[in-house]
């Protein structure tokens, strides 16, 4: 029963966030990286579909080989073939492990986490604007 | 003004005057660091509280993680944090610490904050800092910090308190030091001073053990110079001794001279008041025969009378009436001859007892002795057509040499007299007024003759100075009369010149 309550609790932790908030957010990582408007996203997470529906400039991609990127919580998320894709992530595990992910955007405790690969985004010929700098990481 | 009575107060001083100054400008300089390092403090401490709360929170405001963002503000306690409000992105609390000091209406000072340049509100009595959650400057929410300004102020009451006693421990350092200094410069002084009132001056001044040298110097100066004056001193003393006995013999010699200047001022004093005398028993000579004539010349007339009734035999001595009214009328005539007679006698007897020594005081008032002088002058005046008026108010007994007193009354009429005859004077009268005041009694004898030049007012009582021919003055009525009034009676005698005339005020004190 503890163990029920707990993950009601966590459940509520990790998804109560605000979605227009995150809208925001997604739109301007997408935008800043991808350099264009209507931006195409695949994801099948419920939730972040509500994210990216409501963002102005990316529109929800239901075939994720047509996206422009492809955004994935966890690891089950990740589309098959989709090794050459570009992918964004909103979990460390998945950012480490998975080459194809430029970037991440998550939260350790109260810490918030926004974490780019030079390599990745030098591999997929990608830059960022000056004001990205600080969350570019060249170890990973 | 000596403001230093000694050079020890003097060295205090000036150490103190140079080092308070300097004390005070510490002081206030530190009083500033103070506030300034609590203030720094204050800031550093919201500082990093608001850095370590964004940057721990910043996931729990994005999930509205109402718990974990209590559970993380509650964690902050520290004294220098008053409260800590979270805000949603609009601007409405969400969390808030534990405190006592919640603030109800914060939404008015969030909009406040959220206008200014820096974000904040720091005075003396309040102090707030807005801090803003934001991912990739998108803001997701709001943090107000409000700083404890009661610790700030008790930190920096405590800091002035270590400075005010770090402040009085230098000041008392620095005076006992300046005390110290004082003392130890005033100090070989003050042996000097010692050693040099103990050492009497028939004494050789020997002071020892000096370590600087300008005082091995000075010591040297002051003994040469008192062992100097010592020789000097003796040798003076012997001078003095021989001086003195010389003085004393010119003293000596000097009593003598006195004494015998004495004598020959009392032989001259009673050889003037013999002078006096005489020249007054002229005057009353003068008198006498003036009072004697009319007694004389009625004797002579009744003389006469009796010869040519005789000798026209206007009684019948044939009839036993005729013998009567002859016996009666002889006898009558003898009755008149004999008052006549007994007027002369009267006024023998006045002039005998003038003249008579006067050694001992008698009690009587002086409208009596008044009388008295009149009635030995007052043919004489009366004759030269002088009018007396009489204002006697005094009834005071005085206890007075009465011939003596008599001699001045006499001597002033008979100036009175002297003068309204020289200047003519027309319709020439005499006042005489007697009264008592304040335990002295007046007389004043006025006159209208014209009254004494302003320039020998002051003279007039000198010794030989007469403003009468030589035959009528000697210059010694006056000075004798004011020697009688103020060494024997010891009372005063002045003149004062009024409207047509002269007063002279006799002022005998009462006995």
């Amino acid at each position: 029963m503890k163990i029920l309550l707990l993950l009601i609790l966590l459940a509520l932790e990790l998804f109560s966030f605000d979605s227009e908030t995150a809208s925001k957010i997604f739109d301007k990582i997408f935008v800043s990286m991808l350099k264009k408007e209507n931006i195409k996203v695949y994801t099948s997470n419920d939730i972040y579909k509500d994210v990216i529906k409501n963002s102005s400039n990316l529109k929800l991609c239901i075939d994720y080989t047509k996206a422009d990127i492809i955004l994935v919580n966890g690891f089950n998320e990740i589309p098959k073939d989709s090794n050459e894709r570009l992918l964004f992530a909103t979990s460390y595990p998945v950012f480490r492990d998975k080459k194809n992910v430029v970037g991440a955007f998550y939260w350790n405790r109260g810490h918030i986490k926004i974490e780019f690969s030079l390599k990745r985004l030098n591999k997929y010929d990608l830059t960022l604007p000056a004001s990205f700098s600080r969350y570019i990481k060249d170890d990973i | 003004m000596t403001i230093f009575k000694t050079i020890r107060t003097k060295i205090i001083f000036i150490i103190l005057s140079v080092f308070i100054p300097f004390l005070l400008i510490h002081t206030m300089y530190q009083i500033e660091n103070i506030k300034k390092q609590s203030f720094s403090t204050l800031e550093s401490i919201n500082k990093t509280i608001n850095s370590i709360l964004v940057e721990y929170n910043s996931a729990y405001i994005y999930n509205h993680d109402i718990s974990n963002i209590q559970l993380t503000i509650d964690a902050i306690n520290n004294e220098y944090v008053k409260a800590i409000y979270i805000l949603d992105e609009n601007g409405f609390i969400i969390a808030q610490n534990r405190s006592n000091n919640i603030q109800n209406k914060l939404y008015p000072k969030f909009k406040l904050l959220k206008s200014l340049k820096d974000k904040s509100i720091k005075n003396t009595d309040e102090y707030l800092v807005l801090n803003t959650f934001e991912i990739l400057d998108i803001p997701i929410g709001y943090m107000v910090v409000e700083a404890n300004l009661k610790t700030y102020k008790n930190s920096i009451e405590k800091e002035m308190n270590i400075l005010g006693l770090g402040t009085l421990l230098s000041l008392a350092f620095f005076m006992i030091a300046s005390m110290f200094i004082a003392n130890s410069l005033s100090a070989p002084i003050e042996k000097i001073i010692k050693k040099l009132q103990s050492t009497k001056d028939d004494e050789y001044l020997n002071i020892q053990d000096q370590a600087q040298v300008e005082f091995q110097y000075l010591v040297s100066s002051i003994s040469n110079a008192h062992n100097r004056l010592r020789d000097v001193n003796s040798n003076l003393e012997l001078e003095v001794d021989a001086k003195t006995k010389e003085l004393q013999e010119l003293n000596k010699n000097l009593e003598n001279k006195i004494k015998e200047a004495i004598v020959e001022i009392e032989q001259k004093s009673k050889m003037l008041e013999q002078h006096s005398r005489m020249a007054q028993m002229g005057e009353m000579i003068s008198m006498i025969a003036h009072q004697w004539r009319q007694p004389l010349g009625a004797i002579s007339a009744v003389c006469i009378d009796l010869r040519i009734k005789m000798e026209l035999e206007d009684y019948d001595l044939q009839t036993k009436k005729g013998q009567e009214s002859f016996v009666e009328y002889v006898d009558a005539s003898l009755v008149n001859i004999s008052d006549f007679v007994q007027n002369l006698t009267t006024t023998v007897d006045d002039f005998r007892n003038f003249y008579r020594p006067d050694k001992q005081v008698d009690p009587i008032i002086v409208n009596d002795i008044i009388d008295k002088s009149l009635n030995v002058i007052i043919a004489s005046l009366v004759s030269s057509g002088v009018v007396i008026h009489k204002n006697y108010k005094s009834t005071q007994v005085l206890k007075i040499y009465k011939n003596e007193l008599m001699q001045v009354v006499l001597n002033l009429f008979k100036n009175a007299q002297d003068n309204f005859k020289d200047k003519k004077t027309i319709e020439p009268k005499i006042d005489i007024v007697t009264y008592d005041k304040d335990s002295f009694t007046y007389i004043k004898i006025y006159d209208n003759g014209g009254g004494i030049k302003e320039n020998i007012i002051d003279k007039i009582f000198d010794p030989y100075f007469s403003t009468k021919d030589e035959k009528n003055g000697t210059g010694l009525g006056l000075y004798m009369s004011k020697t009688i009034i103020e060494e024997h009676h010891k009372g005063s005698l002045y003149a004062e010149n009024i409207y047509d005339g002269v007063c002279f005020v006799i002022k005998l004190r009462h006995t």
